[in-house]
């Protein structure tokens, strides 16, 4: 009976195992999911001007009681003259840490670290930024503060000093990274002489002096030469009205952004080498690329993924990082500019003994997806992943807000993201083939391997083959970062 | 918490813009966190978004560095990158003709460590023969492969955040999907806790040791990996979570099988979802899907404990890197009713109000930076404090040593201010608000918190640094900043021949 009784216990359990497997579908591709439809917010929906000509994204969002503003401002180190290399990035710091004509540095930051809030400015190659980010109930306040620093900032001696010391230290450290030296060298190769690569030096931050800042804050930072992204637990109308208040008294007024020399965009053929002790190479091999206004771009994004943007769909990573087992980092990018041609290349850090080897597979890879179209499968996933994953772009407020300020900033039009996935879906495999053969160049590579080079030179025993066969090899020296010479 | 503040801010803001709104002690986590647990221990953390039809999906083993012993260091993580190898199912043509095959692989490369590892003298001849074998046999399995099924399947449904990330204490296996597609995410993830399989391990095996070289190459590594060594004389947080090269080399196919068996158990998992979701819906296919896989034993936790240290150990190095001094305390572990005291001295220290920065780059000039941080974790606990000298104006990193005990030992003598107090406890509650923001992080936060002390644990922890006191700080830097229980490392920059040659 006993027996009976767990006979019949097993059978129902049996049952209900094989009913709830007997659910489940032999394979992922089994499965089918109901439709998503997406629409992607409209930029114009967000769009404010305030009355000075600023222009305001903004949305409100209640998840969380926070408020964050980031503002994008028309500058960058591009406009540095060529004695004060170093003159925009310096502003974009002590512009924060040297306080205001109204409230020094070091209060600013004891206020904001009370309030648990921040304030932060920067600038980069091509724009400039500040950001305040906030709990909601201390909105009004760190706004005040944050407008003051746009506005009024004192560039104090002080933390002139501060950050003169601090730069200079980070030039001695500059060289250390074998991944920063070979991306600062790779892309002073193919630009030669111009602003983008210029490099400060000790000579040229020391001679930096607080009019030059002055005179460079009062040359970009107008109301009309911003645009500001904001988000957070607040209402719109309040909150615009608060940014008038906020910024009222900073009158428009004309900003003249400097010309810049065309990049001579002719590509360096051969291979470039740079001693470092250390055990692998760090390889890039590439030539220029594109801006991001291209109109093909749409087409180059799906090319590459298959290539070598698409992490472990791609060809170069399957390749060399899983099949070979050759590397931890590799693929290929299109590093695109705005206002210039970007640069595009394929990567790989490999053992010292199989640079060659690893080099000599990408150049395969750089052939074949110039010489046969790609697969049905390959457009598919490629295609496929960048429409799924669209809405990723939205996922944040403040981070919707932002994307939009930055349609606006590079010139975009403001339903660029509307058009965006009709463009990724009329992508064809004749197209990939295309603009493979029209932006990849095999014989116009630069190879550059910072490495121990006689170790690197060669190949090894599984793999033969040595560096010279890629090209004519130059050892290159590394300038002293203090000096640049 | 989100209705009843909108309701109320919509009537009075207008005529009050100062209104505080809702403060950060009301923000409670335990309105939004939905949880559930299956029979076989798995659990389930879902946190409703409904930004963009996107769900962020995480698993957490509780599993690690820590978790591994001599000889195995690295397997962890080791463990990580095959997960993304694929199982019996994915990655695979023919499981039958690619086990055989798998299974000749593994008894040539078992004579090969054999040869190779277990004599002093092994016959090279013979160990070149079967690596040869080995090769042509990794050749021809290939055709059995799916290369990379696993992301592939991911990546064309939209998957992105793609990855992994082991940690002393924790794996996690991250993606994002359309909230259409979560049960992919469940089919796969499911089965790879319940069928897995360890393809291409020696090639992996490879790339693990690749991504060594990486970190190697990185200024200073060699020296944090020795200091960290030293500061540990028996808690495997020893070791780095890459692990040691030798050992790298040696781990065998079985350890890997072993090791997966004693910790990818559900009940030693979370699974976490945050985005658009319906809770209902997750937890119905959560049963179904992870639902199948069988209860495993409960995981021993770690054994060892770190002993009292009784005098102070130092080290000095030299690397391509900015010189620096660390000094390192052994702490309690978290939960500890210590341990939120080290988050306020955290606070304390840091940032460029805080006390270091104040004190050693601003008023005295002898340093570029200086921070502290630490505090307990799952077994143990270690507190530090680090500096770079100013190198070009000649400071050196013994002086920024001796200012950083300064400020230890002002810890001890004077009470802190309450001002200084209430505003590092404004800073860490308004931090820990802001970083709730991003829905990846948040589950990234609730899960790795639910395998330490539990995820209520996160808001329970800020009460108690809430609660922390002037006297509770001179009585917690008395007790560990001390003498015997610190390590020092020291570490010079290498100087270089004009050909960028490390000098010997």
């Amino acid at each position: 009976m006993r027996r009976l009784l767990i006979t019949a216990i097993l059978a129902v359990v049996a049952l209900s195992i094989a009913t709830a497997t007997a659910q489940i579908p032999q394979h992922p591709s089994q499965l089918s999911f109901r439709p998503l439809p997406f629409e992607p917010p409209k930029a114009k929906d967000y769009r404010s001007v305030l009355s000075n000509g600023m222009v305001v994204y903004i949305k409100e969002d209640h998840t969380l009681p926070t408020v964050d503003i980031r503002a994008t401002i028309r500058t960058g180190s591009l406009y540095d003259p060529p004695d004060k290399v170093g003159l925009a990035r310096m502003a974009g710091e002590v512009m924060r840490t040297g306080g205001t004509k109204n409230i020094s540095g070091d209060d600013l930051d004891e206020r904001l670290a009370f309030l648990g809030a921040s304030i932060g400015t920067m600038i980069g190659t091509t724009s400039g930024s500040a950001s305040m980010s906030c709990l909601a109930r201390d909105r009004e306040e760190v706004l005040k503060l944050f407008a003051d620093v746009l506005m009024n900032p004192l560039f104090a001696e002080e933390k002139i000093k501060l950050y003169k010391d601090k730069a200079i230290e980070a030039l001695k450290t500059k060289n250390d990274q074998p991944r920063a030296v070979l991306e600062t060298e790779f892309r002073k190769l193919l630009y030669g002489n111009h602003p983008l690569v210029w490099e400060e030096t000790k000579t040229s931050i020391e001679g930096i002096t607080r009019q030059d800042l002055m005179a460079f804050h009062s040359a970009y930072f107008a109301p009309n030469n911003i645009i500001l992204a904001v988000a957070g637990d607040f209402q719109r109308q309040e909150m615009l009205q608060k940014l008038e208040q906020a910024f009222a008294g900073w009158q428009r007024r004309p900003v003249t952004i400097p010309r810049i020399p065309e990049v001579a965009a002719k590509n360096r053929p051969g291979v470039f080498m740079i001693q470092k002790q250390i055990n692998q190479g760090y390889v890039n091999v590439g030539h220029f690329g594109i801006k991001d206004t291209n109109p093909d771009i749409f087409a180059i994004n799906v090319m590459n993924f298959i290539l070598g943007a698409g992490s472990f769909t791609s060809r170069i990573t399957s390749k060399v990082r899983s099949d070979e087992g050759l590397a931890y980092n590799t693929g290929s990018r299109f590093a695109n500019e705005h206002l210039f041609p970007g640069t595009f290349y394929g990567y790989v850090q490999t053992k010292s003994q199989t640079v060659y080897y690893a080099i000599s597979l990408i150049l395969k890879e750089f052939e074949r997806i110039r010489r046969e179209p790609v697969s049905d499968e390959e457009m598919e996933t490629a295609k496929n992943y960048f429409l799924d994953s669209f809405p990723d772009r939205f996922s944040t407020a403040i981070g919707t807000m932002s994307t939009f300020a930055s349609l606006e900033y590079d010139g975009f039009p403001l339903d660029y993201f509307d058009t965006y996935c009709a463009k990724i879906r009329t992508v064809t495999k004749e197209d990939v083939l295309r603009v493979a053969k029209k932006y990849i160049k095999p014989d116009e590579m630069t190879i550059m391997v910072v490495g121990d080079i006689e170790a690197c030179k060669k190949g090894d025993e599984k793999h033969p083959g040595t560096l010279d066969q890629l090209g004519r090899i130059t050892e290159m020296k590394l300038p002293d970062p203090l000096t640049g010479l | 918490m989100r209705s009843r503040h909108v309701t109320h801010l919509a009537c009075v803001l207008v005529l009050f813009w100062a209104t505080p709104a809702l403060h950060a002690q009301e923000l409670n986590l335990e309105d939004q966190v939905i949880e559930h647990t299956l029979d076989n221990g798995l659990k389930i953390l879902m946190v409703e978004r409904h930004e963009v039809p996107r769900v962020v999906c995480h698993i957490y083993y509780r599993v690690g560095s820590v978790n591994e012993r001599p000889g195995i260091t690295g397997i962890s993580h080791f463990h990580e990158h095959m997960m993304f190898k694929g199982t019996r199912t994915i990655g695979v043509t023919d499981f039958q003709a690619d086990d055989a095959l798998n299974r000749q692989i593994d008894s040539l490369y078992h004579l090969i460590y054999r040869e190779k590892y277990w004599k002093r003298d092994g016959d090279q001849a013979k160990i070149k023969w079967w690596e040869a074998q080995a090769d042509s046999l990794m050749k021809y399995e290939k055709r059995y492969i799916i290369k990379d099924d696993l992301w592939e399947t991911y990546m064309k449904n939209g998957g992105t955040g793609l990855n992994a990330s082991t940690g002393k204490e924790i794996t996690g296996y991250y993606v994002t999907l359309p909230s259409n597609k979560v049960e992919l995410q469940m089919w796969l993830e499911s089965d790879r806790m319940l069928n897995p399989y360890f393809r291409e391990f020696y090639s992996e095996k490879e790339v693990v040791r690749e991504e060594r070289r990486l970190s190697e190459n990185s200024p200073g590594y060699f020296f944090r990996e020795q200091l960290n060594a030293t500061f540990w004389a028996a808690s495997p947080y020893a070791w780095s979570v890459v692990g040691w090269d030798a050992d790298l080399q040696k781990l065998t196919k079985q350890d890997m099988i072993e090791y997966n068996r004693r910790y990818y158990v559900p009940n030693n998992a979370v699974a976490v979802y945050v985005g658009d979701i319906n809770p209902q819906g997750i937890i119905a296919l959560a049963e179904k899907y992870f639902g199948r896989i069988p209860r495993g034993p409960d995981p021993e936790p770690v054994r060892t404990t770190e002993p009292k240290q009784y005098c102070e150990k130092r080290l000095y190095g030299e690397a391509e890197a900015p010189p620096s001094v660390t000094i390192m305390y052994h702490v309690p572990p978290a939960g500890h009713p210590d341990a939120e005291v080290f988050r306020v001295i955290s606070g304390l220290m840091n940032g460029t109000t805080g006390r270091l920065y104040k004190k050693l780059v601003k008023e005295k000039g002898i340093a570029v930076e200086a921070s502290a941080s630490g505090g307990g974790m799952m077994y143990d606990g270690q507190y530090s404090f680090s500096g770079r000298p100013k190198s070009e104006a000649g400071h050196t990193p013994e002086e920024v040593e001796q200012a950083l005990y300064e400020e230890s030992e002002l810890l001890k003598k004077e009470p802190v201010p309450e001002y200084e107090l209430q505003k590092v406890k404004n800073q860490t509650e308004a931090n820990f608000v802001q970083s709730l923001r991003s829905t990846y992080a948040l589950a990234a936060r609730l899960g790795r918190a639910e395998l330490g002390l539990g995820w209520r644990d996160l808001q329970k922890s800020l009460e108690r640094m809430k609660a922390v006191t002037a006297e509770d700080i001179m009585r917690v830097a008395a007790t560990y900043f001390v003498k015997d229980n610190r390590t020092v490392g020291i570490l010079y920059r290498a100087a270089r021949t004009p050909q960028g040659r490390r000098a010997r």
